[in-house]
């Protein structure tokens, strides 16, 4: 078994001269399951790689435990607690060949010369690498190299696989197909691996789950489309879809019978969005209380004519269109807030044309501003 | 600016084959019989002493370069209390002309205890004075300031994952100082080997006071003898310079890539 399960885990950086003490990751917990492809995904400082560096061992634990399978590895040094890692800048060892680099770790392990020829040349070939075992890194492009670090890592059969953003330093094209070969490996090794990434198309595209951080804490942790679709606060709504969730700030109102949202309060020319069955039952106990209303892109549409447009049509202006080729994303203005709406590629709309957008208020959500998290029933 | 500089070489080939009379009453005048004897004249008389400068310069670089380059790794990778201040003294000692702590030096060196005939107060004998050692370890002591100094600034300023990948690859300390550190280090270990081998070759004080016995004596000693022995013998005294600069020309030869590359590192990486 290669769990992996992190208790109560925290890692605060003591004060440093004039920098105060800094709580990178505030006491988290996470269960990692045999054979998962768990995804670390956050912005920047959210504490995704320190959290990487304390499974590895190469960063100290605060307070909590790491345990690898059954065994608890607070104190074990990284070489005993069978993980392998692949590192951003892939950190191979420039003065070794491609061979000597991948049979590093077996040779320390004093492995029999017969166990490293064969294991090298099992991971060269998974990886075609075969050509290139005689090669220095400098000698290798960016893909070779990256395919060298993850065959440094396959050739120890680890427990646990960590990956702490591999793919950065690649240009988009070989990002994406070094993304499938990550996913495929992960199904033909069948081993737990953890991947730290801050790009959220490789959270969404690889991970069995995607654990999303914030400010050293975990906001969510639940498969891709889960998180996509029933986002448990405003931070991962605003940080997994590109374009993020359109968050509308204003107040639940009753406008005759029907519930509404009101944007801004009605302060200003705000739109207002009647509330669907479901979205009622929510907001039913905030009436007059600030409210969040959170809806996708893809879940705006634009109406034909403002004729055609029915009573629950919202006003807006068109500001501007990104044609995409497969989409476009139009940016519109309404009262007080600027939304996208993800469009058929043959829309077009010049910039401030007035236009009508409908809502899809079935897969729309509110939150609570003040907690940030989504309201449920 | 490069002809300034190398004239007085030029100069100096010129008279290690011109007669004394010539030196002395046509002093830059092309030589009327070129003396190609004043080299098997000098070498007869020096050959000894640049075998011994040789061998001096070389052990001491030897293993000023490997501790260097050991304690480099340490001060940039390995964290321990008081680091900081015992680099800041190192460094420090950067700062002490050397003029200054001769005569500390030579008494320190003499008064040994319990070596060369000393006792445990350092007296009765003559220490390390007039023995390879005083020479060795002055120089291998004394030479690495400068050494820590140039291997932590290049150590640290290798990538940390190379180290966090050799560690959790399975690799101890050491394992990781041998077999990633150093090898990665060789450019800087090469200027350092470089300036350290002219510095203790060209060396003429530290010997002067320490070395008397003429069989343990280096170049720079023999060749101010030979002058002061044979005043009115120029040519056989400029033979010799030219050929004490042969080791300093060959190391110059084999370590000049990796000199200016490691210097080059060095002022890109800080």
């Amino acid at each position: 078994m290669s769990e992996v399960t992190l208790s109560n885990l925290s890692k605060t950086y003591p004060a440093a001269g004039k920098n105060p003490a800094f709580q990178a990751v505030k006491g988290i917990d996470l269960q990692i399951r045999d054979r998962e492809f768990m995804v670390l995904v956050g912005p920047s400082g959210c504490g995704k790689s320190t959290t990487l560096r304390m499974i590895a061992g190469l960063e100290e634990i605060t307070d909590g435990t790491i345990a690898i399978g059954e065994t608890v590895v607070n104190n074990t040094l990284p070489k005993d607690r069978d993980i392998a890692m692949v590192f951003q800048n892939y950190a191979l060892y420039p003065h070794m060949t491609v061979y000597d680099n991948m049979a590093f770790g077996l040779k320390l392990r004093k492995y029999k010369k017969d166990e490293i020829k064969a294991r090298v040349g099992e991971a060269a070939s998974m990886l075609g690498l075969q050509d290139m075992l005689d090669r220095k890194p400098k000698a290798l492009s960016g893909g070779q190299r990256q395919r060298v670090a993850v065959g440094r890592a396959i050739v120890r059969k680890p427990k646990v696989f960590l990956f702490d953003e591999p793919l950065s330093n690649l240009d988009a094209k070989m990002r994406v197909s070094t993304r499938a070969e990550i996913s495929k490996l992960h199904k033909s090794l069948d081993a737990t691996m953890i991947y730290v990434t801050h790009d959220q198309v490789e959270a969404m595209t690889m991970g069995d789950r995607i654990c999303i951080m914030n400010a050293g804490e975990i906001m969510q942790v639940d498969t891709p489309l889960a998180v996509y679709n029933e986002p448990a606060n405003l931070f991962v709504a605003g940080f997994i879809g590109s374009p993020p969730m359109n968050l509308l700030y204003g107040t639940v109102a009753k406008s005759g019978d029907q519930l509404v949202f009101q944007e801004n309060d009605g302060q200003t020319a705000g739109i207002q969005v009647p509330l669907d069955a479901r979205l009622s039952r929510l907001a039913q106990k905030r009436i007059g209380s600030e409210i969040v209303f959170g809806i996708r892109p893809e879940h705006i549409k634009m109406l034909s004519s403002p004729q055609a447009a029915p009573a629950a049509s919202i006003p807006a202006i068109v500001d501007n269109s990104e044609p995409m080729g497969s989409e476009t994303f139009l940016y519109l203005l309404t009262g007080s807030h600027k939304l996208v709406a993800r469009i058929p590629p043959t829309g077009r709309f010049e910039p401030d044309t007035a236009t009508q957008l409908a809502f899809e208020t079935e897969k729309a959500h509110l939150f609570d501003p003040q907690s940030q998290e989504r309201i449920t029933e | 600016m490069a002809m300034i500089t190398i004239a007085p070489f030029l100069m100096t080939i010129l008279l290690s084959v011109k007669s004394s009379d010539e030196v002395i009453h046509d002093f830059w005048a092309p030589p009327e019989e070129i003396r190609w004897d004043f080299f098997a004249q000098a070498l007869g008389f020096i050959q000894h002493s640049i075998f011994n400068s040789a061998i001096t310069a070389s052990v001491s670089v030897i293993l000023l370069a490997f501790l260097s380059s050991l304690s480099g790794y340490v001060f940039a990778r390995i964290q321990f209390p008081g680091k900081e201040l015992i680099y800041l003294l190192i460094l420090a000692l950067m700062m002490v002309p050397g003029i200054l702590t001769l005569i500390p030096m030579f008494l320190w060196y003499k008064q040994f205890p319990f070596v060369g005939g000393n006792d445990w107060l350092g007296q009765g004998g003559h220490g390390f004075l007039n023995t390879p050692w005083v020479l060795l370890v002055h120089y291998i002591a004394g030479g690495q300031v400068l050494g820590i100094i140039l291997c932590r600034t290049y150590i640290e300023n290798l990538p940390q994952s190379l180290f966090d990948s050799a560690r959790i690859d399975g690799a101890s300390e050491l394992q990781i100082y041998r077999s990633i550190a150093l090898p990665l280090c060789l450019p800087v270990i090469a200027t350092v080997s470089i300036l350290s081998f002219v510095g203790i070759y060209n060396d003429y004080m530290w010997p002067l006071i320490t070395i008397d016995a003429p069989n343990l004596q280096t170049f720079t000693l023999r060749v101010t003898q030979y002058s002061s022995e044979h005043a009115q013998e120029h040519g056989p005294e400029f033979a010799s310079y030219i050929i004490g600069s042969i080791p300093l020309i060959i190391v110059f030869a084999f370590g000049m890539k990796y000199y200016v590359n490691g210097i080059t590192k060095g002022s890109i990486k800080g």
